[in-house]
């Protein structure tokens, strides 16, 4: 008995001394075995191009084929009620807002350790996205958290700035990184293939902020009260062609065949890592208007971007038919309509590069800039004109490669605008349509579904190209849903912008501006109706 | 090995002086009573009953008199005689009624009438009287207070197990389980074999369970297994049970194929005529109304073969879609033991079959529960071994939901004809007619969860005694969880034919292995002290408790299969995927607790608790909670009430309780894993934002990260709930009457929140404290024996009832915060909000004028085409709140009458006061598929109360038309992302369980010589269930999520209908 008392004694004793005299120690088991707590700017770099590549090339692309009359809805499914009346609510397309701020803050914390670890180089990259990223967001939403935004738990309602102060910021960032990018020390390591969009090339680096800059000066043009400001900005950009982009500025991690590595347009609208369609590809067909822009013009690109009907016992087989959004009595099977042809121009493939922007763009940038309407960058109408049909051949380029060689990209180009010599829509000289009207429109042609938001900003501020109000017989020259319900004025029906985020509702009640509407709440540079 | 020693024991057992078997009978109700002390007057020798009452007892020749005793009972003695069968029914003891033993917090036994506050202790046999084969399914509707819940059917159903509503918002609010003394994850639940089960004991409150420590606040289920008897015996039975689905959402039987709107009629459009059009492949109901015509079904095949049929409705079809489940349960138990050494033996298998084809539900549980004392030194260990194998049909989403997609298959579709999907044309992949979802039995077999779970829990007891008045006990129990599981979806590669329609897509398949494990281990060691000085007793304990915890899991993944039939991820195209983590935890805590009774009426209890866990900063991981409760017997302390031939009992109770809750969330960084298993994270690592992988990487050799978009405030601490009770506890008439009420008040305090942030601060929700939610409710149980006849002839009578009613008194300042959602992504979401009861229901609605009347305007489509103007309601940018979503008021009913041996038993259970969200319903008129899609005939129809403007004013609209197709019953702006459409009252009224059990008169088996029991229970579980006429859709039961989700409310597509369940059980005792 008293050994059964001794043992279990020590037993009791050895189980509790264990954990009353080092308890400090046997509760410090808290660190995390799963997960770094820390990263380098080199380590978080590529992700964050990534995430833009996936936030732009798919859901702004996604967002900006609805509005901007790329992408109807087909027979197949029953939805996008949003797309189709317009009646958008707090809830539609909140994964901008939130993925993107989310994808801002990632290049904050680069923009800041890079600063802190003799990383100008990365610094100033993480710059260029921020504005990038904010620009996108500034086009769809207006006013919105800037200055204290990104402050974590110690600013968790962050007030709301004007949009055209944010604008006027973030052209000094970008002033900022292109001085800083001239002026990097020679010490300053190499930023690498961390870069997975110019590969660590600085000098393309500046060419990229230099014309996302013209962007944001163009997007503002029509505002009065900035002229002066905009005139004294353009001056200090590049005088040559050299300063701005000559090649898409593109992302790519690497795409390849597998899950989460695809080009992220192709992994949602075309092929499953697998081979097999995706869930989305049957959901839209392209409009009948973006089928007639090209058809109507002669335009080669058309046979590279869509399908003919392939459904045999259809009478149309062989012909280009889109439908009209909102349309009546689409038929339930994809195969009856013209469709975005899987390897095309438009799903190019996995491996395609994400064009965060396209050189046509930049081409079509400079040549508003130097047209005489505006004159801001030097050059004149002659020069424009140049610039005009560099952006109507790099849509060219873009769109047949990989099919087919620049070269012979290059002369389909060429064909075309012979073959349009005396077309108003596309020769540069041959009125009544104004050059803006021309430049616009090729550019509307050259962002088709790889950079439909921007198409949709530019319509936004120019109202080119020309949309007629909708009736179910005008789909070729109408691309506002047939099921608009509409409280805009305008002819056109469409919707001027997103609400803000349902998420920003519940956490940011105090500071988020009252009164927005779809149709009335204008951003700040869409002053011409 | 197991038989042989039961062989063993039995002959030593038939090998004494003479044998007395039989059987001892609470005379209330019939039913047996185990645990009766039967002894030779005037000797030790003796035995004790075993779980259905029957005892076997050698004497010696000498022996005159046995006397039969049990705690809460008259004592009886009885002469022996010649007889070797004594069978007896003892009646309850009323004086002695507070005598009855609880087995409290620690395992420590305690005398009712000590305790301040509220318990209830559901016996073995009551949990088993419709052979649940979840333990907590045996509880429902018999105790005030505790909820169970069951989430879903199925062959392993979640049961969510809640106690006085819920506290927490965004913590665990479900009821801490203890399993013998000690704390098991409450996952051990679908593990326990119930005919293990001796009795469970509900700590109702914050103010039983404060010993428990962190998560108390949450009561407890105190879990107590069999021990030995001295009477060795050997108990086999076998249960055989169907299941039998019981109801389907209310479905069309109308309208055929087709998707069509009205426009699409133009330029015909009459609204008296039908001219939708039949779409042979087609997934929505919006067709035609039938006709009987012969019409094809389905594209015609490649060969040109056309699957033709009567174009009319197959109402029995769906229905038939689904098995009878069938059930088997056997049991074989051991229990035996001299008055030193128990022991107690036991295996059951269960088999169920579910209603799904194909599901099989497999449990094999061991137990060996063993006991000895020496002299001073009492140890005793249990161990249960537990393995379940569970396959299934994935059930994951749409596209693999069985319930969907038989519901979603055309009432006209001759459903079952497709079983044979591998051999019948028209029912193959390729050959099937609907051509945007797969045939349900191809569905069932190509989409399947197989899962194997291990557990091991077990504990060691050692005690010594030391002195008369103190003793020391030590005991480490742990539960030790394993499970693999396979996830698979087939390869399936449509011919080109079949996918030339442009619809069909290849089927890549995957497969997902996970390999998931939890050991949580739990050390107490406490002294109790218990003397009396005079009038006055002092019970003591003080204790120390250790917890610590270990989790992990691993998965493999295949995203695509190279080829159709082999689900390993060997046979995979692409790269191999997976992920793992780990977990740890440990918390020590020290405790006291206190009760000093003053002359056996009056007692004051008080316990204090100190607990240090590894889960928060060192500044703020410990905490202290104190509580304190007083009983008070006053029919004892009151001298004119102590022989009162009225009141037999009276007692009043009241107590204060704080309880602190870790409350870290408990969430595993899981990227693309379809689930984790049994593995928990505890709250491990919660405090530090973290960097996790970049989707797709790396890519190649670039790796790259991204920030976790959770952050912590730096000063995260521990939840409190505080929580009053007062109550009483009435017995009249000779114990005829029985009478319980409490009233509990709660306020749980600084509370954890993770409280959505906005995106633009670069995170998207933020952890802190704040918060606060206040429960207060009733409770009430009244027990009536209304016949108790000599004969044995008893009827007893019994209800409970809850209220309990919450309010969400506060969330956050700053940020400041009016609501927290609980649940995201649909058209109503669960919500906590300030103000409102706690979880709230909250969603869509239609605009609507002043007077309520929903408003129509005028819309023209296609425009100019000449159509009337139709009037259509629109969808208000405003939610709506439309209630809480557990109920306020709960009751129970239960009944028995017993007559010899036979015994009917019924339980009942009635909930109201709550609103339900039918995810189903939306889902069901998008598709054409329910009854209520089928409204008006489809016809053009008056909108009920609505209002259109007319001028200024909006009138009352008797006489503009609302389109009545797809146009609008399939239209998410007009009707099915409304959701003041699909909510429901979550009313309902179930018979829980009828059953009638015979046990055979002893005198009959004492002729056999070694029966000592024989009896056969027959029952039926969710016989009825009566549901408010507005619900068409499914059992208010039902919610998405896991069992420890406070987003409760919301039902999915992803569920099973519900079902009934009839079965027959027959048991022998040797």
């Amino acid at each position: 008995m008293k050994r059964s008392l001794k043992v279990f004694v020590a037993l009791a004793v050895s189980a509790t001394a264990l954990t009353t005299t080092s308890c400090e120690k046997f509760l410090d088991v808290n660190q995390n075995p799963n997960n770094q707590l820390t990263a380098t700017p080199q380590q978080l770099l590529p992700n964050a191009l990534k995430v833009t590549a996936d936030n732009f090339g798919n859901l702004y692309n996604t967002y900006g084929n609805w509005s901007v009359g790329y992408w109807a809805k087909s027979g197949t499914v029953n939805g996008f009620p949003e797309e189709r009346t317009y009646n958008y609510t707090s809830l539609y397309q909140q994964a901008l807002w939130n993925n993107t701020y989310d994808n801002i803050y990632d290049y904050d914390l680069i923009e800041k350790s890079a600063t802190a670890q003799g990383l100008p180089n990365i610094a100033a990259i993480a710059t260029i996205m921020k504005a990038y990223n904010f620009q996108l967001l500034v086009d769809e939403y207006g006013d919105i958290p800037y200055s204290q935004a990104l402050q974590g738990s110690s600013n968790i309602v962050p007030k709301y700035d004007a949009a055209a102060d944010i604008y006027k910021d973030l052209i000094a960032k970008l002033n900022g990184a292109t001085t800083a990018i001239a002026n990097l020390p020679a010490s300053t390591p190499a930023v690498g293939t961390v870069d997975i969009m110019f590969g660590g090339t600085m000098t393309n680096w500046a060419k990229f902020a230099n014309t996302l800059k013209l962007r944001m000066l163009l997007r503002q043009s029509n505002v009065a009260s900035l002229q002066t400001y905009i005139k004294d900005e353009m001056a200090k950009l590049p005088t040559s062609n050299a300063g701005f982009l000559t090649a898409d500025a593109a992302v790519n991690p690497g795409y390849a065949q597998a899950t989460n590595q695809q080009n992220p347009l192709y992994n949602r609208y075309g092929l499953t890592p697998t081979g097999g369609g995706t869930t989305e590809q049957n959901y839209q067909l392209p409009t009948e208007y973006i089928i007639n822009a090209y058809q109507a013009n002669k335009d080669p690109r058309l046979t590279r971007l869509y399908s003919a009907v392939t459904l045999a016992t259809n009478p149309n087989v062989g012909k280009y038919v889109g439908v009209q959004l909102g349309g009546q009595g689409l038929l339930a099977l994809p195969t009856n309509y013209s469709r975005l042809i899987i390897g095309g121009g438009l799903l190019k493939g996995f491996n395609a590069p994400v064009p965060l922007m396209l050189a046509a763009e930049s081409y079509f940038l400079q040549a508003e800039a130097k047209s005489s309407d505006k004159a801001w960058l030097a050059g004149g109408d002659a020069q424009a004109k140049t610039d005009y049909t560099a952006g109507i051949r790099a849509s060219f380029v873009y769109f047949y490669n990989p099919a087919e060689t620049a070269a012979a990209a290059t002369v389909r180009a060429d064909g075309y605008l012979a073959d349009n010599a005396t077309n108003p829509k596309v020769n540069w000289e041959t009125g009544p349509t104004t050059k803006l009207e021309k430049i616009i429109f090729q550019k509307y042609l050259a962002l088709n579904t790889v950079s439909s938001i921007e198409a949709w900003s530019e319509y936004r501020r120019t109202g080119f190209p020309k949309t007629e109000a909708p009736t179910p017989t005008n789909g070729a020259v109408s691309f506002t849903s047939l099921d608009a319900t509409s409280t805009n004025p305008r002819a056109d029906k469409l919707p001027v912008r997103l609400l803000y985020p349902q998420t920003e509702v519940t956490t940011n009640a105090p500071n988020i501006p009252a009164g927005i509407s779809q149709f009335t709440s204008k951003i700040f540079w869409d002053v011409v109706d | 090995m197991v038989i042989l020693l039961m062989t063993s024991l039995l002959q030593q057992a038939i090998a004494q002086d003479r044998a007395i078997s039989g059987r001892v009978t609470d005379r209330a109700n019939g039913q047996g009573l185990p645990g009766v002390t039967v002894l030779v007057k005037g000797t030790t020798n003796g035995a004790s009953t075993n779980s259905d009452g029957t005892y076997t007892l050698s004497v010696p020749a000498s022996a005159t008199t046995l006397t039969f005793s049990s705690i809460g009972y008259t004592p009886v003695e009885r002469a022996i005689g010649t007889a070797s069968t004594i069978d007896i029914g003892l009646a309850p003891d009323t004086k002695t009624l507070g005598e009855v033993v609880v087995t409290g917090a620690l395992g420590v036994q305690r005398q009712a009438r000590e305790l301040g506050y509220s318990t209830a202790t559901i016996k073995s046999a009551e949990i088993n009287q419709a052979r649940v084969t979840n333990v907590t399914n045996g509880l429902a509707g018999k105790v005030s207070g505790l909820q169970i819940q069951t989430l879903s059917n199925g062959i392993n159903p979640q049961v969510r197990v809640t106690l006085r509503g819920t506290r927490s918002l965004t913590g665990d609010n479900t009821a801490l389980i203890v399993l013998d003394g000690v704390l098991v994850p409450s996952d051990v639940l679908t593990a326990l074999n119930p005919d293990d089960i001796d009795n469970v004991t509900v700590l109702k409150g914050a103010n039983a369970a404060a010993i428990y420590g962190s998560q108390a606040s949450n009561g407890a289920l105190i879990i107590t297994t069999k021990k030995g008897s001295t009477t060795p015996s050997v108990t086999f039975s076998h249960t055989s049970q169907f299941e039998q689905l019981s109801f389907l959402p209310e479905l069309q039987k109308e309208f055929g194929l087709g998707s069509e709107e009205y426009s699409e009629r133009y330029p015909f459009y009459d609204p008296n005529a039908d001219h939708t059009q039949y779409t042979p492949f087609e997934n929505q109901q919006y067709g035609p109304r039938f006709n009987g015509q012969d019409v094809i079904l389905g594209n015609p095949l490649e060969n040109g073969d056309e699957q033709r049929f009567a174009y009319s409705a197959r109402p029995n079809e769906r229905r038939d879609f689904f098995n009878t489940g069938y059930q088997m349960q056997n049991n074989v138990s051991f229990s035996g033991g001299d008055d030193k050494s128990k022991i107690f033996l036991s295996y059951q298998n269960v088999r169920n079959k579910g209603i799904v084809p194909g599901d099989v539900f497999n449990r094999n549980t061991f137990r060996v529960n063993a006991s000895r004392d020496f002299n001073r030194l009492k140890t005793g260990f249990n161990v249960s071994y537990s393995q379940k194998k569970i396959e299934q049909t994935s059930n994951a989403d749409r596209d693999t939901s069985p319930y969907w997609n038989v519901i979603n298959t055309s009432v006209a579709a001759p459903l079952t004809s497709y079983k044979d999907w591998r051999n019948n044309p028209y029912a193959t992949p390729d050959g099937y007619y609907n051509e945007y979802y797969n045939n349900p039995y191809w569905i069932i077999d190509n989409n399947r969860t197989n899962a194997r779970e291990d557990y091991l829990i077990g504990n060691v007891d050692l005690g010594y005694k030391l002195t008369d008045w103190a003793s020391v006990q030590y005991r480490i129990g742990g539960t030790i969880a394993n499970q693999n599981s396979k996830a698979y979806q087939n390869r399936f590669n449509y011919s080109a034919y079949s996918k030339a329609r442009g619809s069909r897509r290849d089927l890549a398949g995957f497969v997902e292995d996970l390999n998931s494990s939890l050991t949580k281990i739990n050390s107490d060691f406490f002294i109790n002290l218990n003397k009396s000085f005079g009038d006055i007793a002092v019970s003591a304990v003080l204790g120390n408790n250790v917890q610590h915890g270990i989790s992990r899991f691993q998965t493999l993944r295949a995203n695509a299969l190279a080829s159709p039939d082999l689900f390993s991820v060997n046979n995979r195209i692409g790269n191999l995927g997976g992920e793992e983590g780990d977990y740890r935890y440990r918390q020590v805590s020290f405790f006291g607790d206190l009760t000093v009774g003053y002359k056996e009426y009056l007692f004051l209890h008080a316990s204090g608790r100190n607990d240090q866990t590894s889960l928060l900063s060192k500044k703020n991981n410990s905490i202290f909670y104190p509580s304190v409760d007083l009983s008070f017997i006053f029919t004892d302390a009151i001298p004119g009430l102590k022989d009162n031939s009225f009141i037999d009992y009276g007692k009043i109770r009241g107590g204060v309780a704080r309880v602190g809750q870790f409350n870290v969330p408990n969430t595993l960084a899981l990227g693309t894993a379809i689930s984790s298993g049994v593995a928990q994270s505890f709250g491990a690592y919660a405090l530090d934002p973290f960097y996790s992988v970049g989707t797709g990487f790396p890519f190649g050799s670039t790796a790259s990260y991204t920030l976790s978009n959770r952050t912590v405030s730096p000063d995260l601490k521990p939840e409190f709930t505080t929580s009053y009770e007062a109550g009483t506890e009435l017995a009249f008439l000779k114990r005829r009457v029985n009478f319980a009420a409490t009233y509990y008040f709660q306020k749980s305090t600084n509370q954890t929140v993770s409280a959505g942030v906005s995106s633009t601060t670069g995170f998207t929700s933020y952890l802190l404290n704040a918060g606060e939610v206040q429960n207060k409710g009733v409770e009430l149980d009244l027990n009536l024996t209304p016949v108790q006849m000599d004969n044995s002839f008893t009827f007893k009578i019994g209800a409970n009832y809850n209220y309990n009613n919450n309010e969400v008194i506060s969330i956050s300042d700053t940020p400041k915060l009016t609501e927290l959602p609980l649940t995201t992504g649909g058209n109503a979401q669960v919500y906590a909000i300030v103000g409102q009861p706690y979880p709230v229901l909250r969603g869509s609605q239609y605009i609507k004028d002043d007077q309520g009347r929903v408003i129509l305007t005028p819309t023209a489509t296609p425009a100019g085409a000449g159509i009337p103007v139709t009037y259509f309601p629109s969808k208000s940018s405003d939610l709506k709140i439309f209630g809480n979503t557990l109920p306020k008021h709960k009751y129970g009913f239960n009944t028995s009458v017993a007559f010899k041996g036979l015994t009917l038993a019924a339980q009942a259970e009635y909930r109201t006061g709550y609103v339900v969200y039918h995810t189903i319903g939306e889902n069901l008129d998008f598709t054409g598929g329910s009854q209520r899609s089928a409204s008006y005939g489809r016809q053009p129809f008056i909108f009920p109360n609505s209002s259109y403007l007319e001028g200024n004013t909006y009138v009352a609209n008797t006489d503009k038309l609302t389109s009545g197709g797809a146009e609008f019953w399939a239209n998410a702006a007009y009707n099915t992302s409304v959701a003041e459409n699909y909510v429901t009252k979550g009313d309902f009224f179930k018979i829980r369980e009828v059953s009638l059990s015979y046990s055979l008169p002893s005198e009959l088996l004492g002729k056999t010589g070694f029966v000592k029991g024989v009896s056969l229970n027959l029952y039926g579980r969710n016989l009825f269930t009566w549901l408010p006429k507005e619900n068409q859709w499914t059992d208010p039961e039902f919610s998405f999520g896991n069992a420890t989700s406070n987003g409760v409310g919301i039902n999915t597509i992803n569920q099973t209908p519900p079902t009934r369940f009839y079965g027959a059980s027959l048991s022998a005792t040797f």
